[in-house]
């Protein structure tokens, strides 16, 4: 067990209090610091890096591939792979079921349209090199990193193609390549997941793992396009722990977990950002 | 022309028999979906058929005919475990579709894995997110201290679900219901009975337990322990506007489903 | 709550704050068997209030030194005889609860080695079985038929699946056979005397049921029991291994079979004083 029943108890009281008393002292609405490094994997069109103070470490990699639109129900697939998890345990189909849903449900497809025929598809494989707390956030981050930096190919070939059958060709400049936020023409914001750990009447962006030992519930909420979300669901995020408090939510706690998210998930995507912006250029991991 | 040499295909001019086919393909459209529709009011929740303790070697059992979805749930235990002292029940949830049946799977997640479901040994995708959902929304209802050293399995089997007319939402929505009945049939003591409900709405109007396929801007499925109006379990879709109407809602018609359980369970 | 006692209730169900003026005094109830205590908020306030957790028949029964305590327990009908009266019905509330420490429970001995012997927990004194059967166990029609792996209950269950179960570690996995909770008397927990002189052949057979209490909820796969009190030991034993007749205990450590005269070394209980 991770926490003796004093310590849990002590934890638990600290954070039910009004303001919760964090024990990395941060603030409720604060995510814990992370290093990431963007577009290192060469034969990737689009790469991410991100690791947590407390070792959690994921990798995320973009690839494309050119496809017949109509053969293909999906374009956009996710891989989940967590070290220490068989790949048929239900923690990683859970994930890769609420990921897949999330870019599903939020996601600019028209930016992946090359001809009337023809789509990219992308395949986007996360793996998870360790992971103390629910690793759902720090995931989805990296997968909104990799995305904000995926490059495509130019395409060089005729746009319309419903009538002359033609295989699309691409521009090689590497150059001339565009970030999926080129195509869209806008600012594309890929969509991310933040996990809210519910206690008391008092709800924790970003839980550690010694405070998911705690929590009474868990919530993960969507964010993309500026505001929160679907889907919005309730998880159990103590994995694994043998003494649980887990509880009931109130509808308050929800509402106002939509409103957190809104208030404050702009700035985490702005602080992503600003990491693009400051990694752009480098390519060097270690 | 393609041959494969590495297998014994049969004869080139095999012809497969018409057998198993409806000669009336249409059999199903007998129904007009619009009639349908308006019979059922959309404060209406569709009838449905519960028994309880009909497997004789579960501890507990359930069984829910609610339109077109069929659900069976049993659960075993507090059984014995064989490892190392737990102090309190570890609780599982299994739920498998049976093979037949097409999976809700808009996503496609499950790619060409599910092409062979009668081999398969794992579960897919789909039926791993309901089980843990199922396992979250039950949990806070087990008294699991009350048994220290065991473990209690719920084996949920959807036997029939329509994947065209009625949504993943909804169907989840029933083995809720059902799993819970199968906890309370068992005697595993439980803090309140968890029972759910869905509603769609488009902005202005809500449809409660929608069973016919409705353009939808939010669909919403909440399960509740109605003693202290607790949500143990939310699963939202579309948009988010009016979440606490839809909560609302989704409360009503968990209200009704927990008066016909309860009267159920109290003429038994 | 007089207004449904004797009735039927359902899991989630009000029974009654657990204070409650009365008079000039004060009933305070206690919460047991098939009920729980629900800090329930109203007007702002926890008031703390007895709920079922099982659909059954509400009983209550005072405490015998202080009348203004009352125990409130709901008995679950799955192991309550339909039909029957409520006021005759035997107050010793009847749930699935698995044996606590201090109980007082009937096991057989399965297994002997010169530290302890084995022995399944077949049932608790006025508990009733342990676990309702559920088909595989001690009590089960096919207990010494062999099974596939998945117990063979359900269709397309099988074992190999990892099904969801966030609550404990993944090591709490249910035996494949065989459904009894096990438990061990070990030598030292034999009689209360001579406690290093024990010798565990001449105290146990397998076959033979045993009266004792529970010590301790023990490690993962066992309870530990004890039989160190008169009225705990050996209540049923055959002779010769269980090839003989059954026996009768002629004092704390022998019993005879009545038929051969052979005398055998228990442990006996005395169970009535």
């Amino acid at each position: 067990m991770l926490l003796s029943p004093a310590e849990r108890q002590y934890l638990y009281d600290s954070l039910v209090q009004n303001p919760p008393i964090r024990p990395d002292a941060r603030n409720v609405f604060q995510c814990r610091p992370l290093e990431a490094t963007t577009t290192f994997l060469p034969s990737s069109n689009g790469s991410a890096r991100l690791r947590m103070t407390d070792g959690a470490e994921c990798i995320v990699s973009v690839k494309s591939k050119v496809v017949k639109t109509a053969d293909t129900p999906n374009l956009l697939e996710v891989d989940v792979d967590v070290q220490g998890y068989r790949d048929d345990s239900n923690f990683v189909a859970t994930l890769k079921y609420n990921l897949s849903s999330l870019l599903h449900k939020n996601f600019p497809f028209e930016a992946l349209k090359l001809t009337s025929r023809y789509s990219y598809k992308l395949f986007i494989d996360c793996i998870v090199m360790s992971n103390t707390s629910y690793p759902l956030t720090i995931i989805s981050m990296a997968i909104y990193l990799a995305l904000k930096t995926t490059k495509l190919p130019k395409l060089v070939s005729e746009v319309d193609d419903v009538n002359v059958e033609e295989q699309p060709t691409f521009s090689d400049d590497w150059e001339d390549a565009k970030t999926l936020g080129e195509a869209t023409g806008s600012d594309f914001q890929p969509p991310v997941f933040i996990t809210l750990g519910v206690i008391g009447s008092s709800l924790l962006f970003d839980p550690s793992l010694e405070e998911e030992q705690v929590l009474e519930n868990g919530l993960i909420v969507s964010f993309y396009d500026g505001k929160a979300q679907t889907p919005l669901q309730n998880i159990n995020l103590a994995l694994n722990s043998n003494k649980n408090n887990y509880k009931g939510l109130k509808s308050t706690h929800i509402v106002s977990a939509i409103s957190m998210v809104n208030k404050y998930c702009g700035m985490i995507i702005h602080a992503l950002d600003t990491l693009i912006d400051q990694d752009e250029g480098d390519g060097q991991v270690f | 022309m393609n041959t494969d040499r590495r297998r014994i295909l049969g004869p080139q001019d095999a012809r497969i028999p018409d057998l198993g086919i409806s000669t009336n393909a249409n059999n199903s459209m007998d129904i007009d979906p619009a009639g349908f529709a308006a019979e059922k009011r959309s404060s209406d929740i569709q009838k449905m058929f519960m028994k309880t303790n009909f497997i004789s070697n579960a501890n507990g059992s359930s069984y829910i005919e609610h339109g077109d979805t069929i659900v069976q749930v049993s659960v075993f235990g507090p059984r014995p475990i064989k490892s190392s002292f737990i102090e309190q029940a570890s609780f599982s949830v299994e739920c498998r579709f049976l093979p037949h049946l097409k999976q809700d799977d808009a996503l496609d997640i499950d790619g060409d894995h599910h092409s062979n479901p009668n081999g398969r040994t794992g579960l897919s995708y789909t039926e791993h997110k309901i089980s843990s959902f199922v396992e979250s929304c039950l949990v806070p209802s087990i008294l699991l201290d009350k048994y220290p050293k065991s473990t209690i399995d719920l084996h949920i089997t959807v036997i029939e679900h329509n994947s065209e007319s009625t949504s993943l939402t909804n169907l989840v929505n029933w083995i809720t219901v059902a799993s819970s009945l199968a906890l309370v049939d068992s005697g595993v003591e439980v803090r309140d009975i968890v029972t759910a409900g869905h509603i769609i709405s488009d902005g202005q109007h809500v449809i409660l337990d929608p069973i016919e396929p409705v353009s939808k801007r939010t669909d919403c499925l909440v399960c509740f322990m109605n003693l202290k109006n607790e949500i143990v379990g939310i699963w939202v879709d579309g948009d988010l506007d009016n979440l606490d109407t839809a909560i609302e809602e989704c409360n009503k018609m968990s209200r009704t489903i927990r008066g016909n359980i309860n009267s159920y369970l109290l003429s038994t | 709550m007089e207004s449904i006692l004797g009735h039927k209730v359902v899991p989630g169900q009000y029974i009654t704050p657990l204070y409650k003026t009365h008079g000039d005094g004060v009933l305070s109830f206690i919460s047991g068997k098939g009920t729980t205590v629900s800090q329930i908020e109203h007007n702002e306030k926890v008031v703390p209030i007895i709920v079922s957790t099982v659909v059954g028949i509400l009983v209550s029964q005072p405490d015998a030194s202080d009348e203004n305590k009352i125990t409130v327990s709901v008995l679950s009908s799955k192991y309550t005889a339909t039909g029957a009266n409520p006021d005759t019905i035997d107050i010793s509330p009847v749930t699935n609860n698995l044996p606590k420490e201090n109980d007082i429970v009937v096991v057989r001995v399965t297994k002997l080695n010169v530290k302890q012997a084995y022995c399944e927990i077949l049932s608790v004194e006025s508990s009733g079985n342990v676990i309702e059967d559920s088909g595989l166990g001690v009590n089960g029609d096919i207990a010494h038929q062999s099974l596939g792996a998945g117990g063979g209950a359900q269709a397309l269950n099988n074992h190999s699946t990892i099904a969801s179960s966030l609550t404990a570690g993944i090591n709490a996995m249910a035996g494949e056979l065989g459904e009894s909770f096990k438990g061990v008397i070990r030598s030292q927990d034999v009689r209360s005397t001579d406690r290093d002189k024990v010798k565990i052949i001449e105290s146990f057979k397998p076959g033979d049921i045993v009266r004792a209490l529970i010590i301790s909820l023990g490690d993962g796969s066992n309870y530990y029991l004890s039989t160190a009190r008169n009225d705990l030991g050996v209540i049923y034993a055959k002779s010769e291994n269980g090839a003989g007749d059954s026996m009768f205990p002629i004092d704390w450590e022998h019993m005879v079979c009545p038929k051969t005269g052979v005398v055998e070394k228990r442990k006996c209980a005395k169970p009535i004083t």
